[in-house]
């Protein structure tokens, strides 16, 4: 877990990938429990990443397991992230790092677009197409005329558990 | 007193996202439209350390934390990262059969799609301030391709996009 946080960049789906891998071959746990607390992880509010680690540490070793998860899981990243903003900041009063920043920026922009189109794609399924697009276009429509954020998630959560399942998946 | 505001603006974040950089939204929000406390490039920085961190890409809050308010800020952005994980203890005891049901996951489904709406009018927002030049939003369309298209790692994206723009910039006297 330590390895994984320290060292394997690229978000939390890919770490979740490289530490299912090694639990499962070191025998600790079988793919089902792994992928059922992936689940729950999935709809923990929060990060994701830090919720599952928290659980598998509660599985293994119960509140030691899950807090000293929890602390391996996030220290490292945080820590690196804290440093990495100081050398960023000083780096950018000179020309060239200014330059090399410009260019990475661009290149964040387009990685967020991708994630974006990552994260909905498996929601514009045929059977849930339509109500996924109305709820992703109006809450863009409100981001651009910079309404409250929370007013619109939890109104779109909120009309989620409303609507029948019918409708809701329509 | 600012960092506990500012703990409560992360945590407010961080409990209303499902997905890795569905906080950016209200960050957004709060901190460069309401507060003006950073600015759009300082939030574009900051999701940049984030994209080079090892872990999950929420710790660009940390970033900002250390922009806002220097280490006090960074701590109280992972207290906000850390608090909510224990909730999926709750999830795999007595709440697991809540869970389940149809109308908790419509709402989640909902929820994502709403945070990730709001994150696209956050991204032309972004974008605005980081393409000064129409090779930089090229740049970013190949960036966006890459990323979708080959398992290269986010790191070498970046870090290619870096040195790119360096050289263009020497070259083209930008």
């Amino acid at each position: 877990m330590a390895r994984h946080a320290s060292f394997t960049v690229g978000g939390g789906g890919v770490t979740a990938v490289a530490l299912e891998r090694d639990l499962i071959t070191c025998g600790w746990m079988d793919a089902e429990t792994f992928r059922t607390y992936y689940g729950l992880a999935r709809i923990t509010p929060g990060t994701v990443l830090l919720a599952l680690v928290t659980a598998l540490g509660w599985h293994l070793f119960r509140w030691r397991g899950a807090a000293a998860a929890l602390l391996i899981g996030s220290v490292p990243g945080c820590a690196l992230a804290a440093v990495l903003s100081e050398v960023q900041r000083s780096l950018t009063t000179h020309p060239t790092g200014r330059a090399f920043f410009a260019g990475a920026a661009a290149a964040v922009c387009g990685l967020l677009a991708a994630s974006i189109f990552r994260i909905v794609e498996p929601y514009f399924d045929v059977s849930r197409r339509i109500a996924s697009a109305l709820v992703l276009l109006v809450c863009a429509a409100g981001g651009l005329l910079e309404l409250h954020p929370l007013l619109l998630i939890f109104g779109a959560g909120l009309l989620g558990a409303l609507l029948p399942t019918e409708s809701a998946s329509a | 007193m600012k960092v506990l505001l500012l703990y409560w603006i992360f945590t407010q974040a961080t409990l209303s996202s499902f997905t890795g950089l569905s906080t950016l939204p209200l960050i957004r929000h709060e901190l460069v439209s309401q507060r003006h406390w950073i600015t759009d490039e300082d939030l574009n920085a900051a999701v940049l350390v984030g994209r080079s961190t090892p872990g999950p890409m929420s710790v660009y809050l940390v970033s900002i934390g250390q922009q806002v308010l220097g280490w006090p800020g960074a701590v109280a952005a992972w207290l906000s990262l850390v608090m909510p994980a224990g909730l999926i203890l709750l999830l795999a005891g007595g709440l697991r059969p809540y869970a389940q049901h149809q109308r908790f996951k419509n709402a989640i489904r909902f929820i994502v799609l709403a945070s990730n709406g709001y994150a696209l009018a956050t991204l032309v927002q972004l974008c605005q301030a980081a393409f000064t030049h129409w090779l930089l939003a090229l740049l970013s369309v190949c960036s966006a391709a890459l990323l979708l298209r080959t398992r290269l790692d986010t790191l070498w994206i970046l870090l290619g996009a870096g040195a790119f723009w360096l050289l263009v910039s020497r070259l083209l006297l930008l």
